[in-house]
């Protein structure tokens, strides 16, 4: 009787225990996903490379992708060319913003006088737009509808084009 | 004269609860737009300085979790996020808001995750 009783209680704490380990090992512990998805995105007012004020608000009605990146970070520069691509194939049915994460103005317009532009261009001091973002790192993209409500967020990067097409047009259906 | 003499405070007075209350905080940063009162309201503290703001900006920075070296809070993380993020507490601090409300500030970009003492309720109390 002792001997059962030992083993229902260790099957009470053991049972629950392993069933949350289960859940959790499948997920991966590096990816935590956004509470801004379904949320309005915060208003930003920031800077280009020329100085002029851009609002997120211009851009209401259409969708807005919004790319936290830097000069330093190897994976952004594998995305450059996919956003060079898709804003010349795009044109003006989607928004891009590059907002600069924690790198310098100069080495920012260096760059982009080497390997060309995409979009448009932001400055974000002292990062308040990243953090107001949840930014963990970069790259980091974030899809905004025409309503202003962010629909996704990425951590990884967009490799080619198609994978800026394939995230925008297939799976939230922002181009048609 | 007498008159004249007691009427002048008077005016005052009334000059001064019709002036409106300057805002402590202007609406929105003026470098990047955000506006932290959309997300928390109003400051509900006294906005603190010196050695004051110094000690709370740092007992509130030590619960806040670095993003990128997640183990770390801000107060002890090296990168340069952790750098900012304690420099827009000290802002909201200096600003009025308390310290709740600068974690309520950061929660809703980075989620409960961003506490490192998460709040003692629901799940989290049963944990």
């Amino acid at each position: 009787m002792k001997r059962l009783v030992i083993l229902s209680v260790g099957a009470v704490v053991t049972v629950p225990l392993l069933v949350f380990l289960a859940i959790g090992l499948q997920h991966d512990p590096r990816s935590i996903e956004s509470p801004l998805i379904g949320k309005p995105a915060p208003p930003f007012a920031l800077r280009d490379l020329d100085g002029n004020r851009v609002r997120l608000e211009d851009f209401r009605g259409r969708p807005v992708l919004v790319n936290f990146w830097a000069t330093w970070c190897q994976p952004c520069m594998a995305e450059h060319g996919s956003f060079q691509e898709a804003s010349r194939t795009l044109g003006d049915r989607v928004e891009l913003l590059g907002v600069i994460y924690q790198d310098q103005p100069s080495m920012i317009r260096r760059f982009l006088a080497q390997r060309g532009e995409w979009g448009t261009t932001l400055i974000d001091p002292e990062s308040k737009v990243a953090i107001a973002y949840g930014v963990y790192g970069v790259p980091e993209s974030y899809l905004i509808d025409g309503d202003g409500v962010i629909v996704d967020k990425l951590t990884s990067p967009l490799v080619t084009a198609n994978h800026v097409y394939g995230w925008l047009d297939q799976q939230h259906g922002l181009l048609r | 004269m007498r008159l004249t003499l007691l009427a002048i405070p008077l005016l005052c007075a009334t000059a001064a609860a019709q002036e409106p209350q300057a805002p402590r905080m202007p609406p929105e940063d003026s470098e990047t737009g955000i506006n932290a009162m959309i997300l928390i309201g109003e400051p509900k503290g006294t906005p603190l300085e010196g050695a004051e703001l110094d000690r709370v900006a740092h007992e509130v920075a030590a619960v806040v979790r670095c993003p990128v070296c997640q183990g770390l809070s801000i107060a002890d993380s090296p990168v340069d996020q952790a750098a900012a993020m304690r420099t827009e507490v000290r802002e909201l601090l200096a600003a009025g808001f308390t310290p709740d409300q600068i974690l309520d500030y950061f929660e809703p970009s980075y989620g409960e995750f961003i506490r490192l003492e998460p709040k003692p309720e629901g799940f989290n109390l049963l944990v």
